[in-house]
């Protein structure tokens, strides 16, 4: 395994124990003293201890990763969590932490790796199963993404396990077996809201208005200021001609989240897009100049 | 009237509705903040009609599909902006037998056990009360498992080696004990139990999902022969079998309808396609006289399927819908229900393989 681009390996300092270790509880040992201001919620403190041992165990550089990672330096932490691995590889639990802080970081590539290690030591893991398939999901490696939520097996994951593979489904094109899965996540947890916005977004793939209606409507009865609900919403209006309909949800869309329904220049070659012209906003605004939307004209 | 309808000027020139695919549920929080939600505060100073009292004449609506521009770019096979460049889109071909992988819910003697090497210290572990920050909420600490060190992982190297060892030996014992030529012989003989998986099943239109018990092992087999005894009562017994996931599977069912000295059982059977229960099929059989106990016995032989109770048969239905899947039992609501003499006999192109086992 190589170490992952940027990540600085080792991160001790040869200065002493300094002040803090001065304040600490246990001078003599510094490593235990920095697990002891860990459990008091004093990590910099701890990680300034640390910060003075000349030849570190393995056990420090996880314990400077763990309080890396509390405070937020996930790059840092990354780097710390290999330096584990590499003075003890069957270390799996910085390995695990090293794969986490790297696909938070958005590095999915290099994240694969210590997944797939702690997976193969022990596969039934399935919190990082999840981990992992997220980070295929975003590799764009769809069947083994697939595969991977598959193999989910315990009952706390299942959930997510059933969303990862509707994701993974509808990327893949295969449908109904999207909608399918989502249907389960949604019969378990009923307001999955992104659920309901995935297959808002397939049923706009195939131009499904139908569709579309039918989820935008179960979205927007959860949240009532859904983007996607009220966007599906817009263009169903827009597309049968319900001006009045259309002006309504058009105009909480352009009143709250007129930023998230700009036009762009750059198409996104991931998203679905449905773009309204110049003339039907046109005639959106004309229509409210001649008759204000009223709420609650129509069921949808 | 209103004549003050301005929005946000650059939605003058059009607007645009994205519709990306996003799975932030997968992180973890059971209903996550949508990808999109307009937040409920500070909204945008755009100039909204407010609503009119009364509405005025109704207007014929105008279709105006001519002037919208749909853009259904892309297939969405990339995501988010942070997707790296994808290395090309895998199209699939295969059927996703999603559920065919049945998990062992024991967990093997192998796996790595949690270990804290920071424990070698003879001090207490830290204490775990970390302010909750979206960090740590994030990080699956939960699963904290230290391996500890190369110094630790030599023994456990020994010890694996020993426990291989003994799984040979009771092995090689238990090759002895058995019978010679039995297996050769192709007569039936007992094998040891496999194991069961659970699963939650949900049917569409269904309030409650379905606890299913899956005996792993049993998939690839197109005929076989179920059999157990069951104490007749209103819960009744289901079964399933040529289950292919979760959401396919046909089931059949017993259950007491009418006690007393004639007792009358129903005898139900139904599939499972893509998660949507089909029409049940059902049928009353009156027993002879009261019994503590009903012999039941199912046989799959390619379509066709056989129900007998006390020997006798009581159905028979064919269905080619599956070919081959794995056999287990179901329960509504949690209850499961409670056999004795449970015992599969698969007839295998090798010869007949019987497992007795229970519903544990």
């Amino acid at each position: 395994m190589t170490a992952p681009h940027g990540f600085r390996t080792t991160g001790f300092g040869t200065s002493g124990l300094g002040t803090a270790a001065a304040a600490s509880p246990a001078v003599g040992d510094p490593l235990q003293a920095a697990i002891t201001l860990r459990s008091q919620g004093r990590f910099q403190e701890a990680l300034d201890l640390l910060s003075g041992l000349a030849d570190p165990p393995t056990d420090a550089y996880v314990l400077r990763g763990d309080l890396l990672v509390e405070l937020g330096r996930l790059a840092d932490a990354a780097g710390s969590y290999y330096s584990a691995t590499v003075s003890a590889p069957g270390n799996l639990y910085a390995r695990m932490h090293l794969g986490s802080c790297l696909r938070r970081l958005g590095r999915w590539e290099e994240a694969v790796e210590p997944f797939q290690t702690v997976l193969h030591a022990d596969p039934h893991r399935d919190p990082i199963r999840l981990e992992l398939g997220d980070c295929l999901l975003r590799l764009n490696r769809l069947e083994p993404a697939l595969n991977c939520f598959d193999q989910c097996w315990s009952d706390a994951a299942q959930r997510q396990a059933v969303f990862g593979k509707g994701v993974a489904l509808q990327l893949l094109r295969r449908f109904d077996e999207a909608e399918m899965a989502y249907e389960r996540v949604l019969a378990s947890d009923g307001k999955a809201e992104e659920a309901l916005a995935n297959l808002i977004a397939m049923s706009l793939e195939v131009f499904d208005l139908d569709r579309v209606l039918r989820y935008s409507r179960r979205l927007v009865e959860i949240n009532p200021r859904s983007v996607p609900a009220l966007q599906g919403l817009t263009l169903v209006a827009v597309e049968r001609g319900d001006m009045q309909t259309a002006t309504r949800h058009f105009s909480t869309l352009a009143q709250y989240a007129a930023e998230s329904i700009r036009p762009t220049s750059d198409s996104s070659d991931e998203t679905i897009e449905y773009r309204l012209s110049r003339k039907a906003i046109d005639q959106i605004r004309n229509f409210m100049r001649t008759r204000p939307a009223a709420p609650a004209e129509r069921p949808y | 009237m209103d004549n003050s309808v301005t929005f946000d000027p650059s939605l003058d020139y059009g607007a645009t509705f994205r519709f990306p695919v996003t799975w932030s549920y997968l992180s973890g929080a059971p209903n996550p903040a949508p990808p999109q939600a307009i937040p409920k505060s500070a909204p945008r100073p755009v100039a909204v009609p407010p609503p009119a009292p009364k509405p005025v004449e109704p207007i014929v609506a105008t279709p105006v599909a001519v002037s919208m521009e749909v853009a259904t770019t892309k297939p969405n096979h990339g995501l988010s902006n942070q997707a790296l460049k994808p290395a090309g889109p895998e199209q699939s071909g295969s059927d996703a037998k999603w559920e065919m992988v049945i998990p062992k819910m024991a967990r093997p003697a192998t796996a790595v056990r949690p270990q804290r090497s920071l424990e070698k210290t003879g001090q207490p572990p830290p204490a775990p009360p970390l302010p909750v920050t979206a960090t740590a909420a994030e990080t699956p600490t939960e699963i904290s498992f230290y391996a500890g060190s190369e110094s630790s992982f030599v023994p456990r190297r020994w010890k694996m080696l020993i426990l291989g060892a003994a799984v040979v030996v009771v092995g090689c014992v238990i090759a002895l004990v058995r019978p010679a030529g039995q297996s050769a012989s192709g007569e039936a003989a007992p094998a040891a139990a496999g194991t069961w998986s659970r699963r939650t099943a949900y049917v569409a239109g269904a309030k409650d999902p379905r606890e299913i018990l899956i005996y792993s092992g049993s998939e690839d087999v197109k005929n076989y022969r179920i059999e157990f005894a069951w104490v007749p009562d209103t819960r009744g017994v289901g079964w399933l079998f040529r289950g292919t996931d979760s959401a396919n599977y046909y089931a059949a069912n017993l259950r007491l309808i009418q006690a007393g000295a004639t007792p009358s059982l129903s005898a139900e059977h139904f599939a499972v396609v893509n998660g949507v229960e089909g029409t049940h099929s059902r049928k009353v059989i009156t027993l002879g006289r009261t019994l503590s106990q009903v012999q039941v016995r199912m046989d799959a032989n390619g379509p066709a399927f056989t129900l007998y109770l006390q020997g006798n048969p009581a159905d028979y239905w064919t269905d080619p819908r599956f070919e081959t899947g794995s056999l287990g039992f179901y329960a509504e609501r949690g209850e499961r229900p409670v056999l004795q003499a449970l015992r599969f006999t698969f007839f295998r192109k090798s010869g007949l393989q019987t497992v007795v086992t229970s519903l544990q």
